[in-house]
């Protein structure tokens, strides 16, 4: 699907967004690639960097966007797809502010309404949050269609806190069929089984990306999401599958016609 | 206590006043004064300025928490010895929770020297220094370091080391060191008003003889208690009883996160060496330390993940205009210690990472002796 058939289509709406319980995940990094997967497939598509003080999407995508959320802050009456930037790849981004005394005066009401803004403007909205249940991100999950949850097995510390964020999302009532966990840098040479991290958090990955440092790494150095320039590399492929296997569910509802409403 | 400290001696019957009075200044050590006003009057206390304040308990009825806690208020740094006629089990015991001590009148020079003894015991030292480690994002090796730090630290000055776990995303120091601590941060938070450091000294878990943690909320619910005003009173209280306390927080700039850093002695402002945008990130950071008037002598940086070599040492140490400690990666050290709640310096003693979090700690006692 080109990007000029969806345009005459009626918007899909969905807030797709990216959190972790730990750092160094690879939410950055699946957050672009997502976002550069779905507009290949004519989908119009906002990425929104939700790391206020320390987001990493321009940097990733060497991007040096004159706007930014922090415009929300100054301006109650700006629209968000107001302040996106274009990028080469088909999908637009909101960034976080480039200083950090600006990312540290962004409110939940600001990002709320520049979610809002951008849900109505685009199919999806892809949110990449900084670590943890921070206010931000809790405003950003209030308006979360889908959870990616990416992990690293890594640290026994680290699975339990895992396991605290989802008794959390469980807690604030977060739909639990709407998230999905994802095992990055799967068969990395950790001390820990994923057998054991799943029996340990009750509830298993339902995607599994395997490890490949160096791919990712020269991925952010030319500034170029992986699955749109290594197609043959095979992160590239399973994040494309990921992508293929949420799609192919909308689809198959979508050609159902009676549920159609379901997905917008 | 220096000779000839000054004492209040704040007791409502007359002739037991004069006689206490009199008992602690035939010692020749100490400065006892009579202090006469009632509660009513009790702000005129705070420009005495005593280094101990013996309280009589009836004078505190019948709010003695109310009393204690203004008391504190304006005289943090003083001792308060809280005294009775007639303590009976179920009072001595909620009295003993507030006051750095208890006695029961009249005294004997022996019997008020020997609880002062033990307040002193607990307030270790008048020196302490409070080191904060400040990180943009997560994955820097905190934890790690402070753990190791904390150890060696309490090995080299044979003094007792505090850690509080102010993480208020994830606080997983309990995890860590594999222990179930009885209270947290958060139970220490919520009575720190009526605690003396002695009592607030039992809040912290003993992790090893002279190193203990205050562990961090066990739950999300709980983290809105630690507040940048409560976290302060914290470490101010802490600073009696520990030489050294080393403060872990939350990734980023919050209030309590920066409240934090003001707290402290010295902020280290720590990252991972991921090949990315960390370094980037630590000199965004660095830049906002940049307002504290004496941030050159009160901020370093830790770079973990990097080979610890002099001449890459020298570059950044440079580009960033303040010292800079290099770790080393370790995974396998580090996860085995931290999957097993042990301490990567006792597991791999002669490793790269143990020797540099090692010389880390020689440079802090030797720049405090």
């Amino acid at each position: 699907m080109s990007n000029q058939r969806r345009r005459n289509e009626k918007i899909i709406n969905q807030v797709l967004t990216f959190f972790s319980t730990a750092s160094a995940t690879g939410k950055t990094t699946l957050a672009i690639n997502f976002a550069a997967d779905l507009a290949e497939r004519g989908y119009r598509v906002c990425l929104a960097d939700c790391d206020m003080q320390f987001g990493d999407v321009a940097n990733c995508l060497g991007l040096e966007p004159e706007t930014s959320f922090y415009q929300m802050y100054e301006d109650d009456e700006v629209n968000a797809a107001n302040l996106v930037e274009e990028t080469p790849w088909g999908f637009d981004v909101l960034a976080a502010p480039s200083e950090l005394d600006e990312g540290y005066l962004i409110t939940e009401s600001n990002t709320t309404r520049a979610i809002n803004h951008l849900r109505a403007n685009y199919d999806y909205v892809v949110v990449d949050t900084c670590t943890g249940f921070s206010p931000i991100t809790m405003a950003v999950l209030e308006q979360t269609d889908i959870l990616f949850i990416p992990c690293v097995v890594d640290f026994i510390p680290s699975i339990k806190n895992l396991k605290q964020g989802l008794d959390n999302l469980q807690k604030m009532q977060f739909d639990a069929n709407r998230v999905r966990l994802i095992l990055n840098r799967n068969k990395a040479d950790t001390q820990i089984s994923t057998k054991d991290v799943e029996g340990l958090l009750g509830k298993g990955f339902q995607y599994f990306i395997h490890n490949d440092y160096a791919g990712m790494m020269e991925s952010i150095k030319k500034a170029q999401p992986i699955v749109l320039f290594q197609k043959e590399n095979k992160v590239a492929d399973e994040i494309s599958n990921i992508i293929a296997v949420e799609l192919g569910d909308k689809e198959a509802e979508k050609s159902n016609g009676i549920f159609s409403w379901l997905w917008k | 206590m220096a000779q000839r400290d000054k004492i209040l001696v704040w007791v409502a019957n007359i002739d037991m006043r004069i006689h206490l009075v009199n008992v602690i200044n035939r010692s020749g050590n100490y400065e006892a004064i009579e202090y006469r006003a009632g509660v009513e009057g009790m702000e005129a206390i705070y420009t005495q300025k005593p280094q101990l304040l013996l309280l009589d308990v009836d004078y505190a009825l019948p709010d003695p928490e109310k009393v204690i806690q203004q008391v504190r208020n304006n005289l943090s740094g003083t001792y308060i010895i809280g005294l009775s006629s007639r303590w009976d089990e179920r009072k001595r015991h909620q009295m003993e929770e507030m006051f750095d001590g208890v006695l029961t009148m009249p005294f004997d020079i022996d019997s008020f020297e020997r609880v002062l003894e033990e307040a002193k015991k607990v307030s270790v030292s008048s020196t302490c220094e409070v080191l904060t480690f400040f990180a943009p994002k997560g994955k820097s090796g905190r934890t790690t370091l402070i753990v190791n730090l904390a150890l060696n630290l309490a090995r080299l000055t044979g003094e007792k080391v505090g850690i509080i776990d102010a993480e208020t995303t994830f606080a997983d120091m309990d995890a860590f060191l594999n222990i179930n601590p009885q209270s947290t941060i958060v139970e220490a938070l919520r009575d720190l008003s009526l605690l003396a450091p002695s009592t607030l000294a039992k809040y912290y878990e003993e992790v090893v003889p002279n190193v203990q943690v205050l562990c961090g909320a066990k739950n999300a619910q709980q983290v809105n208690l630690i507040t940048a005003e409560a976290l302060t009173d914290l470490i101010a209280m802490s600073r009696r009883c520990f030489r050294y306390i080393l403060v872990d927080l939350a990734p980023g700039f919050s209030p309590v996160t920066m409240a934090a850093c003001e707290a402290a002695d010295k902020v280290y402002l720590t990252t991972m060496s991921g090949g990315t945008f960390e370094l980037k990130h630590l000199k965004r950071s660095l830049d906002i330390f940049h307002a504290m008037d004496d941030w050159q002598s009160r901020v370093e940086c830790v770079i973990t993940r990097i080979t610890p070599e002099v001449r890459q040492r020298t570059i950044l140490e440079d580009e960033l205009g303040c010292p800079v400690t290099l770790i080393p990666n370790e995974y396998h050290l580090c996860a085995q210690a931290a999957n097993n709640g042990r301490m990567a310096t006792d597991i791999g003693p002669k490793a790269a990472l143990t020797q540099q979090i090692d010389l880390m700690a020689k440079a802090i006692v030797e720049k405090n002796r």
